[in-house]
């Protein structure tokens, strides 16, 4: 067997079975490269979250073979669980304090990190003073600060309005462009998966039904969402999507 | 412009001081109606008017000893109280450890707040002599189970399963897991378990006063002596004034807690 660069995410012929008898996932075979974002997109119960859960070590496999080359994981979970008692700078901080980062040291790293999500001027307050946006942008300041060489999200923006969910595709677009990191991203949004990702994999009832390329390089201007080769992919996975439910 | 009602309302504390002060004089009447027009003369001795119980307030013969025996009970709630709250904490925190320990030690925290006090009494006494440490244990008892239950609910129920997975992730130690996730996360559980405990201490301590009266007195010991006399108007004061005692020890936790907690979630 080869050695994998770091950030790479292997998943061969994995399957998922419950204590409760209940099957997840059968047959997965997913890669994710180093520096290459891959989403999920499917219905809810199809399996998505189990692979991310899967990927992070949280649960083990029935079946198949999982292969995790990254020297730190990170995981954005889709409330951003935040610890109302720590301020902002205090929650992007505790990975470091977890993992014995001396302290000037994680509190630099975690100043450049709330710096890069727009959060400087946020980071002595507590998450209840901090809107929904916000506090996502800390959740992924908390994922950034450990410098992972994988990330992964699960469906992160999906209980954002609209404008908040555009504006963290776009700053999650140029981090990422910025960082080099594998990622694996969950969403119900076909727009979202389409902008932010590399490939798309279509799933459905326990099973990846499909994958679509995408085609522009990172990191991709806003407009892009509006434009008519945008909307031809879109359309390409939804239609997909469709037929895997 | 400004919104009317902003501006017409008023402020917290006013509305619930005037409140307080409505319901006070709302009792002060009815108190006086029963005393003077219901009662006769003669079974007047049963409820005396206000003015009169008030009036012992300004009697150095009956004040002396009834706020020394106050402070003598304070101090045996108070000290009842932080021993409940050491045994309490450490209690929870070891159930919460596992769950072979909490089928071992959560059904003597269920039998210490069923069994009545009255059946404990005399062990308490044999044990602990019939004075002063005899009341603290007794506020103990009375007090410590509020501590243990939402201290160790707290624990286990209040970090989110995504906190225990993003400790998970982060390779936490136990320890980190209990300092940095558990114990803050149950902090405004423990201040419920501690405003409860509070007043209940300050109940232990008097129903200790009542049973172990070897040593100084207590307010519970005087409240007996001033039955058995059918001194009533003592007997109202010093009611009045260990009502007003629980009250303000469950202020300053209530307080306590605001301060505290109010910061984290905008209380």
């Amino acid at each position: 067997m080869t050695p994998e660069s770091p950030g790479t995410l292997r998943l061969t012929g994995v399957s998922k079975t419950f204590e409760d008898g209940t099957t997840a996932l059968t047959g997965i075979d997913l890669t994710v490269a180093p520096g290459e974002l891959v989403t999920l997109v499917g219905p809810s119960g199809c399996g998505k979250t189990t692979i991310l859960r899967l990927a992070a070590g949280l649960i083990a496999p029935s079946e198949g073979e999982l292969t995790v080359t990254a020297d730190t994981t990170s995981f954005v979970f889709q409330d951003p669980t935040l610890l109302e008692w720590r301020t902002a700078l205090r929650n992007v901080e505790l990975v470091g304090e977890l993992r014995h980062v001396p302290r000037a040291e994680r509190r630099t790293r975690a100043l450049e990190v709330l710096d890069a999500v727009g959060l400087a001027d946020a980071a002595a307050k507590h998450p209840r003073q901090l809107s929904g946006g916000m506090r996502m942008r800390v959740s992924i300041a908390r994922a950034l600060v450990a410098q992972p060489d994988l990330a992964l999200f699960d469906e992160p923006f999906g209980a954002l309005d609209e404008i908040t969910r555009l504006s963290l595709q776009t700053l999650l677009q140029d981090l990422f462009a910025r960082a080099e990191f594998g990622a694996l991203f969950i969403t119900h949004s076909v727009n979202e998966a389409v902008y932010l990702s590399d490939r798309v994999l279509v799933m459905g009832q326990g099973r990846i039904a499909a994958e679509v390329a995408v085609p522009w390089p990172h990191p991709r201007p806003p407009e892009l969402r509006y434009s008519a080769e945008f909307a031809a992919v879109a359309g390409r996975v939804s239609a997909l999507l469709e037929e895997a439910s | 412009m400004t919104g009317p009602t902003a501006s017409r309302s008023l402020p917290g504390w006013l509305t619930q001081a005037t409140s307080v002060v409505a319901a006070l004089l709302g009792i002060g009447l009815v108190w006086t109606f029963v005393s003077l027009v219901v009662l006769t003369p003669e079974r007047r001795f049963l409820l005396p008017p206000p003015t009169q119980v008030l009036g012992t307030l300004g009697n150095p013969t009956i004040m002396t000893p009834m706020l020394a025996a106050l402070g003598r009970t304070t101090l045996v709630a108070l000290v009842g109280l932080a021993i409940a709250v050491v045994v309490g904490l450490v209690w929870a925190v070891l159930m919460a450890q596992s769950r072979w320990v909490e089928r071992i030690l959560y059904p003597y925290a269920v039998i210490l707040q069923t069994i009545p006090i009255l059946a404990l009494t005399p062990l308490i006494g044999i044990w602990f002599g019939y004075g002063i440490p005899a009341r603290v244990v007794v506020a103990v008892i009375i007090a410590i189970f509020p501590l243990i239950s939402n201290t160790f609910f707290g624990l286990t129920a209040a970090p989110s399963p995504a906190s225990h997975d993003l400790f998970t992730l982060a390779r936490a130690s136990r320890w980190q897991r209990l300092v940095k996730l558990q114990a803050p996360a149950a902090v405004p559980s423990i201040f419920t378990g501690l405003r409860t405990a509070a007043g209940l201490s300050v109940i232990g301590a008097i129903v200790g006063d009542f049973f172990f009266q070897q040593g100084e007195v207590g307010i519970g010991g005087l409240l007996r002596v001033y039955t058995l006399r059918l001194n009533m108007e003592a007997l109202l004061t010093a009611v009045g004034l260990t009502a007003l005692f629980g009250v303000l020890v469950f202020s300053v936790f209530a307080a306590l807690d605001r301060f505290v907690v109010g910061r984290w979630y905008g209380r």
